[in-house]
Formats: C-alpha cells, sequence, structure tokens
C-alpha cells in the first residue's frame, strides 16, 4: 500500500522536471536520465567521475573569438572570470552565448583515447609475439580469430581484390576499434563514447569518405559522377521527360549518398545508448516504486541480464558496423562493372542494407 | 547523448584516424604477415604429408610386389631345383645301372674266355697225359709216327670245345 502511493507522488513530481529545464530535479533516477544534470550517466562530462570515491577534474581547450584557451579544470574555467561552467560542466562565455569550438577533453574523448591505449597495447602485443613465432599464444589467439573472422567472413563476401587487401587495415580498425570502444563503456564508471551520435558520426563520416575514394578509384571521375545520374543520359527519351527523370534520380541518389552514413551513425549511437536507458530505467524501477523487493527482484536481475546482453551487443554492432561499410563500399566498388544497368543497381543495392537494418 | 558537440567529433576523427596509421605500421602489417605465412605453411606442410603419404603408399606397393616377385621366383628356382635333381637321380640311377650291365657283361666275357682257356689247356694237357700215358704203357710198340696218328685221330674224335 505504501508502495503504491509513492509511485504515483513520484511520478507526477518527477515527471515535469525532465520536461521543464529545471537541471536538479529531487529523484535520483530522473537526475540520472535528464541532459542536463550533472549526474547524468548518458551525457557527456568535463570530469571522470568514481563515485563515491573521488572525482578526477578534465582539462578545458577551446578556441574563442580571443584565440586558443586551455584550462587544466573547471575551477580554473572559472577562476579566469570571462567564462562561465554550467551544471554538467560546459564552458559558456559570462553573458550566457556559447564559446567558438569546444575542444575540451570530456570524459567520452577520455574514454575514446583509453580504448584507444588497452586496443594499442593488446595489438602490440599480439604483433611482438606475430614477428617471434607462427605459433599463436595468449591474447594473440583471440586477435587472430577476429582478424581471420573480419577478413574471411565480412571483407571477403562484400569486396573483391584489390580493395579486399588495401582496406583489409581500415576495417580493422574500425572494427576493434568500435568494439573496445563499446566494451570499455561497460567497465564502472566507464562511459560508452560509441553512445553519442557526435563520435559515431566522425566513424561513419570515415567510411563515406573512404567509399567515394573507392568509387572514383574504381569508376574515374567522369563516371563517378554520370553515376550519380543513375544511368538516365544513356536513355532513349523525350528531353522533357529526359530532364524531369535527370532532376529526379539526381535527387534520389544525392540523397542516398547520405542516408547510407546516417543510418550507419545513428544505428552504433542508438544500439549502444538503447541498452543504457534500459539499464537505468531497470534501476530506476527501485526509485519509482521504493522498495527493496522491486529493487532485488526486478532491477538487479533484469539489468544483469541487460548488462550481459549490451555484451553482445558490443560485439554485434562493431561487426554490423564494420559490415555494412564493408557493403557500402562493395557496392560503390563493383558498380564499374554493372555501368549499363545502375538503376537496376542501385535498387538491389538497398537490400542488404534493409536486411542488416532489421538486424 | 544526442547534443551536438563538433569537439567531440573533431577528437573522434583525430584519435580514430591516428590509430588506424599507428595500428596499421605496428599491428595489422605484422599480424596480416603472419596470419598469411602460417597459412602458407600449413597449407605447404599439408601438401607434404599428402605427398609423402602417396610416396609411401607407392613405396609400399612396390615393395609388396617386389616381395611377391621374389617369392615366385623362390618358388621357380626351388621347383626347378626339385627337377633338376629328380633328373640327376634318374641319370645317375640309369647311368649305375648301364655301368653295372657293362661290368657283368665284361665279367661274363671274361669267364668264357678263362673257361675256353681252360679247356684248351685241359685239353692240351690230357693230350699231353695220355701220350705221357699212352706211350708208357704201350712204349716201344709203336713208333713215334704211329703214335702221333693215333692220337691225333683220338683227338679229333674228342667232342668239339663248347663255345
Amino acid at each position: 500500500m505504501e508502495a503504491k502511493d509513492s509511485v504515483v507522488q513520484t511520478g507526477t513530481a518527477a515527471a515535469p522536471g525532465i520536461s521543464q529545464e529545471a537541471p536538479q530535479s529531487t529523484n535520483i533516477f530522473w537526475r540520472l536520465l535528464d541532459p542536463n544534470s550533472k549526474e547524468t550517466v548518458l551525457g557527456d562530462h568535463h570530469s571522470l567521475q568514481f563515485k563515491p570515491l573521488a572525482e578526477i577534474p578534465l582539462p578545458y581547450f577551446f578556441w574563442d573569438k580571443d584565440g586558443f584557451h586551455s584550462f587544466a579544470s573547471e575551477k580554473t574555467v572559472e577562476e579566469n572570470g570571462a567564462y562561465e561552467v554550467s551544471a554538467t560542466g560546459k564552458a559558456s562565455r559570462k553573458d550566457g552565448t556559447p564559446i567558438s569550438l569546444d575542444v575540451s577533453i570530456t570524459s567520452n574523448v577520455f574514454f575514446l583515447l583509453f580504448a584507444s591505449i588497452i586496443l594499442f597495447v593488446v595489438l602490440r602485443i599480439s604483433a611482438m609475439s606475430a614477428k617471434k613465432s607462427l605459433v599463436p599464444k595468449g591474447i594473440r589467439n583471440v586477435v587472430e580469430v577476429l582478424i581471420v573472422f573480419v577478413r574471411d567472413d565480412v571483407i571477403a563476401p562484400n569486396l573483391s581484390e584489390p580493395y579486399a587487401t588495401s582496406l583489409l587495415p581500415y576495417f580493422l580498425t574500425v572494427f576493434f576499434f568500435i568494439m573496445t570502444v563499446n566494451l570499455v563503456g561497460l567497465l564502472p564508471w566507464g562511459h560508452t563514447a560509441t553512445g553519442s551520435i557526435n563520435v559515431t558520426v566522425a566513424l561513419a563520416l570515415c567510411t563515406f569518405v573512404v567509399t567515394q575514394i573507392v568509387g572514383i578509384r574504381a569508376m574515374g571521375v567522369k563516371a563517378f559522377f554520370k553515376h550519380l545520374l543513375a544511368g538516365v543520359p544513356e536513355m532513349e527519351l523525350a528531353l522533357g521527360m529526359k530532364l524531369f527523370l535527370l532532376l529526379i534520380m539526381f535527387v534520389i541518389e544525392f540523397i542516398g549518398l547520405f542516408t547510407k552514413p546516417v543510418a550507419l551513425a545513428i544505428r552504433l549511437f542508438a544500439n549502444m545508448t538503447a541498452g543504457h536507458i534500459i539499464t537505468v530505467s531497470l534501476i530506476g524501477l527501485t526509485f519509482l516504486f521504493h522498495s527493496f523487493w522491486v529493487g532485488a527482484f526486478v532491477s538487479v536481475p533484469f539489468s544483469l541480464f541487460v548488462f550481459l546482453l549490451e555484451i553482445f551487443v558490443a560485439l554485434l554492432q562493431a561487426y554490423i558496423f564494420t559490415t555494412l561499410s564493408a557493403v557500402f563500399i562493395g557496392m560503390m566498388a563493383h558498380s564499374e562493372h554493372e555501368e549499363h544497368n545502375e538503376a537496376h543497381e542501385a535498387a538491389n543495392g538497398d537490400h542488404p542494407v534493409a536486411a542488416h537494418q532489421s538486424a | 547523448m544526442l547534443e551536438i558537440n563538433p569537439g567531440l567529433t573533431i577528437w573522434t576523427f583525430i584519435i580514430f584516424i591516428g590509430l588506424l596509421f599507428i595500428l596499421g605500421k605496428t599491428a595489422w602489417k605484422p599480424m596480416l604477415a603472419s596470419l598469411k605465412t602460417r597459412e602458407k605453411a600449413i597449407a605447404d606442410s599439408l601438401d607434404r604429408a599428402e605427398q609423402a603419404r602417396a610416396d609411401a603408399e607407392r613405396l609400399i606397393a612396390d615393395s609388396k610386389r617386389e616381395r611377391v616377385k621374389a617369392e615366385e621366383d623362390l618358388q621357380k628356382s626351388l621347383q626347378e631345383g626339385r627337377t633338376y635333381a629328380e633328373q640327376m637321380r634318374k641319370d645317375l640311377v640309369e647311368k649305375a645301372k648301364g655301368e653295372a650291365a657293362r661290368m657283368i657283361e665284361h665279367a661274363r666275357a671274361e669267364i668264357q674266355r678263362d673257361t675256353q682257356n681252360a679247356l684248351r689247356q685241359l685239353r692240351e694237357e690230357a693230350a699231353d697225359l695220355a701220350i705221357l700215358a699212352t706211350s708208357k704203357l704201350l712204349d716201344e710198340n709203336m713208333d713215334e709216327e704211329r703214335h702221333r696218328r693215333v692220337i691225333h685221330k683220338m683227338i679229333a674224335e674228342l667232342p668239339a670245345i663248347p663255345e
């Protein structure tokens, strides 16, 4: 009976807090989900939080009208006087207007670097072992299994030579980097940098650039731009019809060019964030119901299950990002053979994407 | 989460592209090279094993054929030896038989000759004895000439010497 009453109370009291711009909600559950709160688990931070043990400030770097600024921590930014720091740690000018370009080391940047260092160390150990002997030992076994998996099961079906070999280091880096960043995000106090759209956009842009470079290499500059017109100029049509089709096809192809990286970026970001939101929500149930029993028998087992699922998703999303990159690049690399029938090829090309989107 | 932060995107670019170059140089190159080398080594050793197996099979087949041939040779030479020995035995027996027959013949001829000699001597002896005895009996009754005549007549009346 008591529990039920508190549900209504907290539910009604906290819900408006997130829609309004009140940064400090009373309930810890809402504060964890509130992107404007300092405690948010889903947003970015300007410090490393090892609650309740410690909080390590991270340096601020930004460009403003008068040039480059660097500060060791939040405190020194405020001591400077010209800038102020919001509740979430974001620096802005005293008058409240945003600074020109903020390139601070945020927690996401820190965990990107942390993951890179771990990845580098692990791969370096494996590479040293590989230089010494042909027989794999220890961590090198895992690394080799993943390398062979990427090479034979991800790249080989989608890309032919010479791209399969020349682009292999790119795909390996994408796969290992995303996988490591995802997994580092599951460590206690860790942050999933791939759960930020800003990170996934950068990765998707890399694939986009590689795709276009491969397209130009495979088809030549002229054919590459002609390919954007989907083969309409070769059709025998009345001039008006032709122009109309050209316009439509150009728009469609041009949009198609950008939907692919956008799909890549949003898929990775959404998948990595979803698990965290579910975990926070499940733990939040304890606070919503004000009940030990809900915590012990619903929140903990279910969030443990979601956590295990997230380990799987961390690997799966690295695989999917790599596979889709290979599919997109493969489509571009092989369209040279199907230039006579590009409209058909473009229609077919959407199928693997659709298939993977459902995954 | 969804708030736009170009700084983070720039950092991701820097970290990712940096990692791409560093790993490309220091990790992927040796790892992929060693993978390729190992794959080649495994393929090679499988090939070699297959070759060795084929070689061994051929050797076994060869030695089997050789053994069968040797056995056949042995059987043949045994058979040959047996027939040769048989032949030899037959020859020897034949030869020995012939020799024996010849020796018997020889002995028989010898005996015949000796018998005849003995008979002739006996006859001479008998003649001499007869002459001696007769001459002793008759002594002066007959002259030498008559003796001779009578004796020769007697001798002629003796049955012929059986051959």
